[in-house]
């Protein structure tokens, strides 16, 4: 609740603050994460849901129902953590700032009503809420043809979320009497196995939209490009996630009847995306670019793990989704360094960066690593975990999505030499500032940190996936 | 009953004020009339529930042809604010005349009786009261071509519509030998029960739904709506998608969930079919058209589809749905009417491009804007979502396939919706409109915008109040 609401308020402060905006739009972010902070250092891994509010809503069905547990709370840290960060990227964009501010602390609310939902129309509210701020903020100070984009990304996650609120309220008229929206009951409905294959089409529709899975990431790559840096680390870093997430918290439990029929298709989807983006992503030129196709495949793989649904898969998948919000956030924060400083991220005209910043070019470098998933970075762990996961599943697409580790290394290193070695084609790099600097620490520290003790992040999700393994199983009952 | 008498003797008034006094004091008078009238149609509700109808009333109409219930009672009071909403937000300058003025008001007396009839005849003689003044307030800008030629329009197929009607209700009468909602329901009920259907009626009920459909312009009987829309006056324009929209459907609600519900199966696919093809076509049409003004006559047909959902709805989900649903529509539609008629000052046309730069120049009206166009579209936390999540959830367990339907116009919706967004916020061109909003339009702004958040964030306010049996 606490989570919810401050942000907003902030957000609603700094649309108003004038100059003030900034520094408010950060206070009541941090805020937030204090709050988050508090609520981590008293939370019992193996709980359950901790941290309940639930008071009746729309109607005595539709209930404001929040709970913390092992998988919210990772997500919840990355947003947090990844919020204020973002916010001190975009503090020297010049004009429209307190709308900017205040748009990117809303949409922290937002988020954190997505993870911390336990009822299904609280859920789809907050997730079409947290749409609204983004498409401002591409649509505002985008680049390009951003209406179009902008409005191509709108329609495509509009339609998805619509296809999730029909199967929702199916579902809700699937329950005893009409009578509840609660994660409960609607994980407690059965349905006939042809009602499961149509209503979880209709979940999955939205979240391979946001992921977003194979045919469906016809937004993904303009948006990325054209939005602003601010927009770009939002959407890969933290949006993206809420279409993972949806698929582990409400796909995979409220529709275990059709997890046979559709798994298969998740997983072939998710392994063809990762060699697919994959080989665009190396002959790519915009740097933004390659890395929105590298996003596409990390979520592919990210994706296809959790859908086997096994305990690899799902850990595998959360620490991967925490490593590559990091990371996507920590790349596109550096692009959008590089390119302040030269007015452009093109690969042909850069160059010869390292000679001019040496604490740049080390930064760069950690985060490009992690990004490739080199062992001791935190993007390591994870994918060996979903390789696991995967290549149990069928070798054939283990070995598929084992290719990635040798693309991405391919890509990512070519995108590092063409910037940073060579001939200086800049012609200065003035030193990072303050708010630059303070970002990166922040990404630099979770990426060494995490690649050396994966086990803490683990550890915290561990018994909630136990849970969830369960339900999906369809033996358990919701712990609560 | 007293708030109808109110307005009604009030309208008369208006009218004579309207030969001497300057216009000013008569649009104070109304505004005032309004808010009495609102307070007489709580009072009457409680009455209604309480049973202490007052005697004068039940003399007057001797043979109980009006039923105040709280059903009628609510959609009054919508349609009474709506059309404060529209006088407080449509009289600049005071360039409305009395006559204009009492012409309206009658109108939404007509619209008052169409709510609360509970015979055949009243229905008949209110939905004439409510199109009559119509036909001369469509036609009110004299000089303007457009505006004459959706007068005819409106004449010709309001007085077709209303032949059909009529003739509905003398099939009716013929099959059920009256004209009273209860003793047809009770006929009707005999018919359900045995499972046979009667021909005559059934035929009446055609001619009847043909009649409503008209009204509410849903397809096939829509053909009307955007011409008439875009030649009108905006005033009446905006008239016509409130105050005639919402007591459109509290007739057609009233008419066949209570006269015909027994037999439903004779006519309910007939409706939803006639539901999805509006919502389609309305959706479609209205992608491709370049004057806001017809864009927004377009999607006030695709709106028309969703609420006939109330309707295939069980009754008490139906009328919680289409209630909120109703408000939700006309406090965004009267926004952005406003907005529509005040950039195009000084413009010939209603283009989108009239709203160029509104987002730099004008922080308020913008924020007005996005809500109000959010509520259109239906996002979370807007009234629109509140009625909107009422009418699926209402009709998904008997028609999942019009549920999907009704979700790919909404998703088709939001191309033309976040057009406007595009000339507002994101156009570089900027003509620098500056809008100065009077004291007065501000009020009835903030409270369209209330009303819009409020029910919006917590429908409950609306959904929990205990006005109807369950």
């Amino acid at each position: 609740m606490e989570l919810i609401l401050t942000p907003i308020i902030a957000a609603f402060i700094a649309a108003w603050a004038g100059k003030w905006s900034r520094w408010i739009a950060l206070f009541g972010s941090m805020i937030t994460g204090f709050i988050l902070l508090y609520f981590f250092q008293n939370f019992n891994p193996a709980g359950g849901v901790q941290w309940q509010w639930d008071k009746a809503w729309f109607s005595s069905a539709i209930h404001f129902h929040t709970g913390i547990d092992g998988i919210s709370m990772i997500l919840l840290l990355l947003t947090n953590i990844l919020a204020p960060v973002i916010l001190l990227s975009a503090f020297n964009k010049k004009d429209d700032i307190p709308l900017l501010f205040a748009l990117i602390v809303g949409m922290q609310g937002a988020l954190n009503g997505v993870f911390v939902a336990r009822d299904g129309l609280m859920f789809y509210i907050f997730w079409e809420l947290a749409l609204i701020p983004i498409y401002f903020i591409a649509g505002l100070w985008g680049e390009g043809n951003r209406f179009k984009t902008t409005l191509r990304f709108f329609i495509y996650t509009f339609i998805g979320s619509l296809a999730m609120l029909a199967s929702l309220i199916y579902l809700f008229s699937k329950t005893p009497g009409n009578a509840s929206f609660s994660y409960e009951a609607l994980v407690a409905v059965k349905l006939e196995t042809v009602e499961a294959l149509w209503v979880g089409l209709g979940l999955l529709l939205a979240f391979a939209v946001k992921i977003p899975l194979m045919p469906l990431h016809g937004w993904q790559p303009s948006t990325y490009t054209e939005a602003p840096a601010a927009g770009t680390m939002l959407l890969s870093g933290i949006m993206l996630k809420m279409g993972l997430y949806g698929l582990l918290r409400w796909f995979m439990p409220l529709v275990p009847e059709a997890l046979s029929t559709l798994v298969p298709f998740i997983v072939a989807l998710g392994v063809i995306g990762i060699v697919y983006a994959a080989l665009i992503a190396i002959r790519q030129n915009d740097m933004k670019r390659i890395v929105a196709y590298s996003s596409l495949s990390h979520v592919g793989l990210i994706a296809a793990g959790i859908a086997v649904a096994g305990e690899t898969g799902i850990q595998g998948g959360l620490l991967q989704m925490f490593s590559h919000g990091v990371n996507a956030v920590g790349l596109f924060l550096a692009i959008d360094i590089i390119e302040r400083r030269n007015q452009t991220r093109m690969l042909d005209t850069l160059g010869g960066m390292a000679g001019q910043s040496r604490a740049f070019a080390v930064i760069f470098l950690v985060i490009v690593l992690g990004a490739t998933a080199v062992p001791f970075t935190n993007g390591f762990p994870g994918e060996l975990l979903l390789l696991k996961s995967v290549f149990g599943y069928h070798p054939f697409w283990g070995i598929a999505a084992g290719i990635t580790v040798i693309l991405c290394a391919v890509y990512m290193l070519r995108m590092y030499q063409f910037s940073m070695f060579g001939e200086p084609k800049g012609t200065s790099f003035p030193a990072l500032q303050w708010h630059e600097w303070a970002a990166l620490s922040v990404i630099v520290l979770m990426i060494l940190f995490f690649g050396l003790f994966p086990q803490k992040m683990l550890d915290i999700s561990a018994p909630a996936v136990k849970d969830l393994l369960l339900l999906i199983q369809n033996t358990g009952e919701v712990v609560s | 009953m007293t708030s109808l008498l109110i307005l009604f003797l009030g309208a008369i008034l208006v009218l004579y004020f309207g030969i001497r006094k300057p216009e000013k004091k008569s649009m104070g008078i109304t505004v005032l009339l309004l808010i009495a009238s609102i307070l007489f149609l709580v009072k009457e509700g409680f009455d209604y529930i309480h049973k202490n109808i007052p005697a004068w009333q039940t003399k007057l109409v001797p043979v109980n042809m009006l039923i105040w219930d709280p059903i009628a009672v609510a959609f009054s009071i919508i349609i009474v604010f709506s059309f404060l909403l529209v006088i407080g937000l449509f009289s600049r300058n005071n360039n409305i005349g009395a006559d204009l003025l009492g012409l309206m008001l009658f109108s939404v007396c007509g619209g008052m009786l169409m709510t609360s009839f509970s015979n055949l005849i009243m229905l008949f003689l209110g939905i004439e009261c409510l199109s009559i003044p119509l036909y001369v307030l469509a036609g009110s800008k004299k000089s303007d071509l457009a505006s004459n030629e959706s007068a005819v329009k409106y004449f010709l197929m309001g007085a077709f519509s209303t032949a059909i009607f009529l003739m509905g209700c003398a099939f009716i009468y013929g099959g059920t030998g009256s004209l009273e909602l209860e003793s047809i329901s009770r006929s009707l009920a005999m018919f359900g029960h045995m499972g046979v259907k009667s021909n005559l009626i059934f035929a009446g009920i055609m001619l009847l739904m043909a009649g409503m459909l008209f009204k509410v312009s849903a397809f096939p009987f829509h053909f009307w709506s955007p011409d008439v829309y875009e030649g009108s006056p905006n005033r009446t324009t905006v008239f016509m998608a409130t105050v005639v929209k919402i007591a459109a459907f509290a007739a057609f609600f009233r008419l066949f969930n209570y006269a015909f519900l027994y037999v439903n199966s004779w006519w309910s696919m007939t409706m939803a079919i006639s539901a999805a093809a509006t919502i389609l076509f309305g959706n479609i049409a209205a992608i491709r058209q370049t004057s806001f003004k017809r864009t927004l006559a377009y999607s006030s047909v695709a709106h028309a589809g969703y609420m006939l959902m109330a309707i295939l709805a069980a009754p008490v989900d139906g009328f919680w749905a289409l209630l909120v649903y109703l408000l939700a529509y006309a406090c965004s539609a009267v926004v952005i009417f406003y907005l529509l008629d005040r950039t195009a000052e000084g413009k010939s046309d209603f283009a989108f491009e009239n709203f160029n730069g509104l987002g730099k120049t004008n922080k308020w009206s913008s924020l007005l804007l996005v809500v109000s166009i959010f509520s259109m579209a239906g996002i979370p936390l807007t009234a629109g979502f509140a009625g909107k999540y009422g009418l699926f959830s209402g009709i998904v367990s008997n028609y999942p396939w019009l549920l999907t339907i009704a979700l790919v116009g909404s998703a088709i919706s939001i191309a033309y919706y976040f057009r406007v967004f595009k000339n507002a916020f994101f156009s570089s061109g900027d003509n620098g409109i500056k809008l100065e909003i009077g004291i007065a339009e501000v009020i009835f702004l903030a409270l369209a915008l209330a009303v819009t958040l409020l029910v919006g964030c917590w429908p409950a306010v609306i959904t929990s109040l205990q006005i109807i049996p369950a």
